[in-house]
Parts: C-alpha cells; structure tokens; sequence
C-alpha cells in the first residue's frame, strides 16, 4: 500500500503541488495525510485542501488556512488520539484507510481501523442536529442557500448509509456520482432518512427538499 | 457607509431577518454542539446580507466571510471597509470552529475561543446592518 501511495505522490502533479505548499508549515508533524476529493483527483481548482496531520500535540486556534488562494482544511489529531478506539472507528479513519495518500511519514495505524457504531451514531447526531437548525432557517434562506444545505445532508445520509453497511466513506465526488445514477431520487433520499425516522425535522428536512423540488 | 441603492421591500426584508438572526449569536456556546449549529446561522445570514448588499448577484451559496469581502468592495469609506474585511476573517475563524467540532470535540479553550469570535462578530454586524439603508 506504502508503495502504491508513493507513486501516487510521484505521478500526480497535483498532490506533489500540495506537498510542496504544505511542508514547510507541518514540518514537525510525524504524518500528513492528503485526503477528500484531492486524494482522488476529482477536485475543482478551488477546492479545499483537506489534511490530517498527526502530531504530538494538536496546535489551539483555526483549521482552515488560505496559502496562495486555496484553502488548507486541517484536521489534527494527536499521537496519543491516533491509538484509541474512537478515533480508529472513526468515519474519517476509515476514509483515510482508502483513500488517503501519505504526503509525510508512514502508515502504522490504518490496519487498526474498525466499524463503530458510535460513528454512526455521531453521525446520526450531526444530521440530527443540522437539520434541526435547518428547518429552523429554511424559510429564511434563498434558495441557493437550499440547494447547498440540501445537497450537505444528502451526502450526509449517504455517508451514513455507508456506515451502516461498513463501507468506508468515499470523497464527496463520488458520492455526487452515485447519486446521479440513482434512478428515483425520491424514494432513495425517503430511504436514506430510514434510520433518522424518529426525528421529526430529518423527515420534515427530506419532505421540505421534495416540496421545494431541490434535486440535492 | 454603504452606497446607497434603490428602496426595495426585498432588501427592508432581508435586513428585518439578518437583525432577526444575529440574536442567535447573541447566546453563548456552553458546549460543542452549541458551536457547531453556528453554521446553519452563519450561512442564514450569509443568504440574507447577499440580498441586501449584494441584490442577489451571486452564482453560488457563499459563506458569510465571502459575502462581507464582497460587500466591502462597495464601501467607499476606506475604515469601514477594512472593519468589514476584518469582519470576514472573524466570520471564517467562527467556520473553522464549528467545522472542527464536526470531527472532533472542541476543548474548553476552544470554545472560549469561538465565544470571544462570536461577540466580535455579532457586536461588527450589528453594527453594520444597522447603518446600511433600505
């Protein structure tokens, strides 16, 4: 897998910019790890940089960080973290065991990652919690602020589904084109909102996307 | 401090909401949720001042920082214009906060921090909504 992934670092052009960008700021980090939509190559010019760096100690203050018009979405986590259970069943652990390319030091920990059930139920929380605040703010929003939103808790549903089935998250990318070939829309985002169906704002979100006809 | 544009009941609207909203940066965050449900507010507001100073001339859905850069780019006032620029980085450094506490639980600095960026946020748009005219 190592070897995989330096050849990646090698042959794309795009990766090794972000390598070079990125190096001097996270020196003292023991790994830095490019995933998301870069990792794939499936990113538009403006889109974020996502990092996770791990570090003896995680650094207070920002995550996001603008070099040279493109933004830094950086996600640290400590060595002492990199070892626990949650991490290692974490939704983004299981991302960065696929999908991730090592930019500095060495996968140790990926062979450790499991299948939670307490990222899935942080995830049903988070989706819980959005659409709470969103059907909140719905009507106060224009409806380019609705399709944003719409298209983030569908995603959202579909990393959870992922979860569900032990499926590690792919980028957003991905999951864009596996929703365009979905072939009714409707009844999969109704399916994808099953495991929330207690909550009352994740099914009034879903009939709220439908009656607004947002083709998340 | 703003030009001044053609009244429009839209924009009266969007203003009534905008000043509706900054109450929920009002209340402080007690906890990691509190910081992460932000967002939705932020974006809100974003939707709203868009409306308002920038009369909808957006191709996509904006975060608040983007939308105030912008808007500071039709301030003639040069201090006002860099108290909006400085509102902007505000409004991206609360983002920040409320994605991380997306992955990760926020530590009790961390939210200290992100209380002392809502204020400035908060007490900055006032402010400025307050004076752009309708």
């Amino acid at each position: 897998m190592d070897k995989q992934r330096s050849s990646l670092i090698v042959r794309d052009q795009a990766v090794r910019d972000v390598a070079r960008l990125v190096a001097p700021r996270f020196a003292d980090c023991d790994q830095v790890i490019l995933f998301g939509s870069r990792a794939v190559s499936r990113h538009l010019a403006d889109s974020d940089v996502d990092l996770l760096c791990i570090t003896e100690r995680v650094p207070r203050g920002a995550t996001k960080l603008r070099r040279r018009n493109i933004t830094l979405d950086v996600v640290c986590v400590s060595t002492l973290r990199l070892q626990s259970h949650t991490w290692l069943g974490s939704e983004l652990a299981g991302h960065i065991a696929t999908y991730g390319i090592w930019l500095q030091g060495k996968d140790d920990w990926t062979p450790k990652v499991r299948r939670s059930q307490e990222a899935i139920s942080r995830k049903a929380g988070l989706i819980e919690s959005r659409v709470s605040a969103l059907c909140r703010h719905w009507d106060m929003m224009s409806s380019l602020y609705h399709d944003r939103f719409s298209r983030i808790v569908r995603r959202d549903l579909q990393r959870l589904d992922h979860l569900v089935a032990g499926i590690p998250v792919p980028p957003s990318p991905i999951l864009d084109d596996a929703w365009r070939e979905t072939p009714h829309l409707q009844d999969r985002l109704t399916s994808l909102a099953k495991p929330l169906i207690r909550n009352r704002d994740a099914m009034r979100f879903v009939g709220l996307c439908l009656r607004h006809n947002v083709r998340a | 401090m703003t030009k001044p544009k053609k009244p429009s009941p839209q924009r009266a609207a969007a203003k009534a909401r905008a000043q509706e909203l900054l109450s929920e940066l009002d209340e402080s965050f007690v906890s990691n949720d509190d910081v992460r449900a932000v967002e939705t507010t932020l974006y809100t507001i974003a939707s709203n001042l868009a409306v308002l100073v920038l009369s909808h001339k957006m191709k996509v859905a904006e975060p608040l920082g983007e939308i105030l850069r912008v808007a500071a780019q039709t301030v003639n006032d040069k201090k006002a214009r860099r108290r909006l620029r400085k509102l902007a980085t505000i409004s991206d450094e609360l983002e920040a906060y409320a994605d991380k506490s997306r992955y990760d639980g926020l530590e009790d600095s961390d939210i200290e921090a992100a209380n002392e960026l809502r204020e400035a946020l908060h007490d900055g748009l006032d402010e400025w909504i307050n004076s752009v005219q309708v």
